[in-house]
């Protein structure tokens, strides 16, 4: 899958925030949020605020870091090396309408990216109402609005820029590149296997190993269990089978969304038992409640 | 726009010829401490030009994002630090460029990176990508730490390196104060762990597994490698100039162009020094040790931070 592959490419750089696509523009949003509320609040003596956006910038720092790697180790894992599965190994091109949204999403991805102010003056439009102030002052550039923020308030995204940067450069490079080019041969072969000459696809890095590394660090939040049950053949180390399990426990899920939704269910079914009886009779009867009531309520209004 | 221009172009030449130069410095500074007499400190210059001259081998496997990927994190790295002026009178091309972007430049190369190394479908790329993502994201909360304390001081309210190197500029005076040398310490922290040097990475070994960023690279040869060796040195000058201006002003405000230059040779030169001995004074760091060498610069980089902004 060679195009949708490098659409979803383009998802994955701006998802990791890599200039100068739209997942940049808004991590960098946010951290120039961060440096202006601690600038403005720190001569305040707000130092309980100024400490909990500290713990934010630390934490969404690494989030980023850490949202990079999922997104190598999704790409990297489905699109790249050898092919890990049959199905891997028989994948066509998906079909033109399923193409053409991918495209559009990615093209928007670099556009948003590009041009970020067109996009940030609609949101604008509404936080101005909120806070009276305006982040923008021009319509949409490919020049930030000021020379330098002069006030708090005010942003400036070098989006333009880092794009027309990164272009020269890549124009530089590639010259350079093309020149050698003449004067060098590039021969295609196999990957370096330790002179085993049988590298095969289950030696590759998996998705689970991949991320391996991040589970035995964060082991207080994850708590992983490793099983590994090995079938012995005619002597010990002569393994004739192996199976191998492992297992994370899903820290948010676990202790705080289905504590609450194991409340909700909990209270809805007492409910249901002491309302929800099911006797048409009690039905009735509520019908006739909420009549007298709406009553009530309606002579004392009008 | 004309000057502006001539900057840029000389900013890109003085890096890009200058940045080999440390990677030899330290490892002659290595070899001396060990009484060796070691390589030239020109030897950087001479594998990159015998690299640019050989033949390349490709992976059967490998895709086109294993070919694009040495340009991407060169690129990367170079437009990292064409937003770092080298002194103070270069900083006019900078005028929009901003700290925070240089670390995405960073975070732009290092995916393409570690996409290559899975891309060759070898065990060893796999495990270096795995690696050196992880090690980038323990250091990434106290480099960011850093530069929000640079930047959020009231005086400069913002990111661009225009109006920090103004206040740098005008309080270069005070260059070794507390916050300073903690962001100094930390930002050396950091350095080490970004551009694979020893307590974190050991690019020198003759084992693959105990090497992170080498993994990555196992399977290329030629130009490719060249400009990912090219890419490595530029991204550790990227930091040891952020330590040298920003974090050691001093003498930063120099008159004469020629005068800045030399001042800011003599700090990297100086930093360099300092990472040679921290290199040959230690050993490299167990994988799973390193969270507690993150945690140490991220608390070093909180300190910075109090002490600007709650300490005063």
């Amino acid at each position: 899958m060679p195009l949708a592959s490098v659409f979803i490419f383009i998802g994955c750089l701006s998802i990791s925030a890599v200039p100068p696509f739209n997942g940049f523009i808004s991590e960098y949003m946010i951290f120039r949020t961060i440096i202006s509320s601690i600038s403005y609040f720190a001569p305040l003596q707000s130092f309980l605020l100024v400490v909990i956006l500290m713990v934010a910038a630390a934490a969404l720092a690494l989030t980023g870091a850490l949202v990079a790697f999922c997104f190598v180790k999704f790409f990297g894992i489905c699109f790249l090396g050898m092919t890990r599965s049959k199905e891997a190994e028989n994948a066509k091109e998906p079909g033109k309408p399923m193409i053409m949204a991918l495209a559009s999403a990615a093209v928007l991805c670099l556009l948003l990216g590009i041009f970020p102010n067109y996009a940030i003056k609609l949101i604008d439009s509404v936080g101005s109402q909120l806070i009276y102030i305006k982040l923008l002052t021009t319509n949409w550039s490919l020049l930030p609005s000021e020379y330098y923020p002069a006030n708090n308030s005010r942003l400036s995204i070098p989006s333009g820029l880092i794009a027309l940067l990164l272009v020269v450069l890549g124009a530089i490079v590639l010259l350079v590149v093309m020149a050698l080019r003449k004067r060098t041969f590039v021969q295609r072969y196999n990957t370096w296997d330790c002179g085993y000459t049988k590298l095969n696809s289950k030696m590759q890095y998996s998705a689970t190993g991949f991320s391996k590394s991040l589970r035995i660090i964060f082991r207080g939040l994850f708590k992983p269990v490793r099983d590994l049950e090995i079938t012995e053949g005619i002597a010990p180390y002569h393994i004739k089978a192996g199976r191998y399990t492992t297992s994370t426990v899903k820290f948010f899920e676990k202790y705080l969304y289905q504590p609450f939704v194991k409340s909700i269910i909990y209270f809805s079914r007492k409910i249901r038992f002491t309302i929800q009886t099911g006797s048409i009779h009690a039905y009735l009867m509520y019908f006739f409640g909420i009549m007298v009531l709406m009553l009530l309520y309606y002579s004392f209004t009008a | 726009m004309f000057v502006s221009m001539l900057k840029f172009i000389f900013q890109m030449f003085f890096i890009l010829l200058i940045s080999p130069l440390f990677t030899g410095v330290i490892r002659k500074i290595k070899s001396k401490i060990q009484h060796k007499i070691g390589a030239s400190v020109f030897q950087p210059y001479y594998d990159l030009i015998k690299l640019l001259k050989k033949d390349l081998v490709v992976s059967n496997t490998s895709s086109w994002i294993y070919n694009v990927a040495p340009y991407v994190y060169f690129i990367t790295s170079l437009a990292a630090a064409m937003c770092l002026p080298v002194v103070y009178q270069l900083r006019g091309f900078s005028l929009y460029t901003d700290l925070l972007v240089i670390v995405y430049f960073f975070v732009a190369g290092r995916i393409f990176m570690a996409l290559a190394g899975l891309d060759t479908g070898s065990t060893f790329g796999g495990m270096g990508s795995s690696r050196e993502l992880l090690i980038s994201a323990l250091v990434e909360p106290a480099l960011f730490l850093i530069i929000i304390t640079v930047g959020a001081n009231p005086e400069i309210a913002s990111t661009s390196v225009f109006s920090i190197y103004d206040y740098v500029v005008e309080n270069s005076s005070n260059t070794f104060s507390t916050i300073n040398i903690l962001l100094f310490a930390a930002m050396l922290m950091v350095m080490i762990a970004e551009s694979s040097r020893i307590p974190v990475d050991d690019p020198s070994t003759h084992l693959e597994l105990t090497m992170v960023h080498e993994a990555m690279t196992l399977e290329y040869s030629g130009r490719h490698l060249a400009f990912i060796e090219m890419g490595t040195y530029i991204k550790q000058l990227v930091f040891m100039t952020f330590m040298a201006n920003i974090l050691i002003p001093l003498g930063l405000n120099a008159e004469s162009l020629i005068v800045g230059l030399g001042i800011y040779l003599l700090k990297i030169v100086v930093i360099t020094i300092l990472v040679g001995v921290i290199e040959i004074n230690t050993v490299k760091f167990r994988l799973f040790s390193l969270p507690n060498y993150a945690v140490i610069a991220l608390i070093i980089a909180v300190l910075g931070f109090l002490t600007r902004f709650v300490l005063r």
